[in-house]
């Protein structure tokens, strides 16, 4: 499982960390940051859940 | 089907008023009356322009009216054909008010989105969950206030205060000027009322609301740039965007609809809760058997209960159909936010106050795409905590006689709530 990032689509909501945030982090200068793009397969319904979080569609899975 | 594009002169109205003062000076019960008809029926509307202009604008010739969630949640992700940078209020207004008070909410990419990553290190889930502490500490001031009285007027002394302190700590606004800047904020979305707005003029008395919100924001930045200091406006004095540097008519604007989406929004959502948990008591008994487990999901209810702010608009940016509806570039688009939180295609039983809903996927926030309330952690971190206080230092606390609303096009305002409780110390 592979995390997808559309940098211009992204407005740093942080959305996607607090679903996740071990997972992704929106830093001091306001850009997020996939801290761990491969997660293990276990945290797939957690991912699906960030990614469908995201009110600008700007993350995606690819498997 | 889809009709035929028509021009915007020609065009029949609804037979449906969503656009007089009566309406609007309705609550929100009578207002859904007519919302529900729309969504069963006509659920893209054309309608005559609102009867309380600020200024005579020639080309305002009506709105469409777009009340399901589903179609709510479509115009927000199509930023591209439906544009914010024309203005976002149902109302037209003066292009020098539009850029001094709106900021970035009424700005479109590029520009926008630069704008935007800027102040959103502000705003993320850690930054909030940073400042948790200095939220619970307002939260207990704001109950203290009042705790040993056994009465109050909810609004101005416990739901007002409580995201003024908040905000204008991360602002880095001092004591002295908070309650000045709240009440000027006020303006911004609020000139229809009569109780706020007096015997004052519209139009003159929203530029002096401006006026001094602008003073205030050049006072602070212009102390910010001599002595930086650890707060949001300090960030936005040093930040640069393409090399850039924000100027300080950027910075301006961004403290104004600070001020107004942070103070006036969360202020109506503490308001109708607390209303709601009076006349839904078996609502809070629930709550209380688990107040920590519970009070997550609770918060979404709050919000979508409250629809703080009612409508949005866009303006068509070029021709495009909608819903089956051919719009034409130029027409202002006017989402109904009250109205698509209460489509019982998404909710069951949407009249009814549900703490345990689950999924809530309510609007309040926005329908998702670019401009989604950057401040959605902070009002939920500031719901949480403030009823947390509330609700376990003042057991009994209720409304006790009827609220007075705030009349606008905007904001779903509260202005006075009275509550009794049984003193505390």
């Amino acid at each position: 499982m592979k995390l997808v990032l559309d940098e211009n689509k992204c407005s740093s909501l942080g959305m996607c960390e607090s679903v996740a945030p071990d997972v992704f982090e929106v830093g001091e200068e306001g850009a997020l940051t996939i801290v761990n793009s491969h997660p293990p397969e276990a945290q797939r319904e957690l991912m699906e859940e960030a990614v469908e979080a995201c009110p600008t569609g700007a993350l995606s899975i690819e498997d | 089907m889809t009709t035929a594009p028509t021009k915007r002169a020609d065009r029949p109205y609804d037979e449906a008023d969503l656009s007089s003062h009566t309406f609007w000076a309705s609550t929100a019960a009578e207002r859904e009356k007519t919302f529900a008809v729309l969504r069963a029926q006509r659920p893209i509307s054309w309608h005559r322009p609102v009867e309380d202009a600020l200024i005579e604008d020639p080309n305002d010739q009506g709105f469409w009216a777009v009340v399901r969630h589903a179609d709510l949640i479509e115009v927000t992700k199509r930023h591209e054909d439906f544009l914010s940078g024309e203005g976002i209020v149902f109302e037209s207004m003066p292009q020098e008010l539009l850029d001094a008070a709106q900021g970035f909410i009424a700005m479109d990419p590029p520009r926008h989105t630069k704008i935007r990553r800027l102040l959103s290190s502000a705003f993320t889930p850690k930054q909030i969950t940073r400042i948790n502490d200095q939220i619970r500490g307002n939260a207990k001031r704001v109950v203290d206030g009042i705790a040993s009285r056994g009465e109050a007027d909810f609004v101005p002394e416990c739901a007002a205060l409580l995201p003024m302190h908040n905000i204008c700590d991360m602002m880095g606004v001092p004591e002295a000027a908070r309650k000045k800047i709240a009440f000027e904020a006020q303006f911004a979305g609020a000139w229809n009322d009569p109780e706020l707005m007096g015997d004052q003029e519209v139009l003159p008395r929203l530029y002096q609301a401006t006026m001094f919100l602008r003073e205030a924001a050049g006072d602070l930045i212009a102390k910010r740039r001599e002595n930086p200091e650890k707060d949001l406006l300090t960030n936005l004095v040093q930040a640069e965007v393409d090399g850039e540097k924000l100027t300080d008519d950027d910075i301006i604007s961004f403290f104004g609809l600070l001020t107004v989406a942070g103070n006036d929004t969360t202020r109506q959502s503490i308001s109708h809760a607390m209303k709601a948990l009076t006349d839904f008591p078996e609502q809070r008994a629930w709550l209380m058997e688990d107040f920590d487990g519970r009070i997550k999901g609770a918060v979404e209810e709050f919000v979508r209960w409250a629809t703080p702010i009612m409508t949005f608009r866009r303006t068509a940016a070029r021709d495009c159909e909608l819903g089956g509806q051919q719009i034409t570039e130029g027409d202002k688009v006017i989402m109904f936010y009250s109205s698509a939180n209460m489509d019982a295609d998404v909710f069951d039983h949407p009249e009814k106050f549900d703490l345990s809903r689950s999924p809530n996927p309510h609007v309040s926030f926005g329908g998702g795409g670019i401009h989604h309330c950057l401040g959605n952690q902070l009002a939920r971190q500031q719901l949480a905590a403030f009823y947390d206080e509330l609700l376990h230092r003042l057991p009994d606390i209720e409304v006790c006689a009827e609220p007075t609303y705030t009349v606008s096009t905007f904001f779903h305002g509260v202005s006075h709530l009275p509550v009794r409780f049984t003193p505390a110390s």
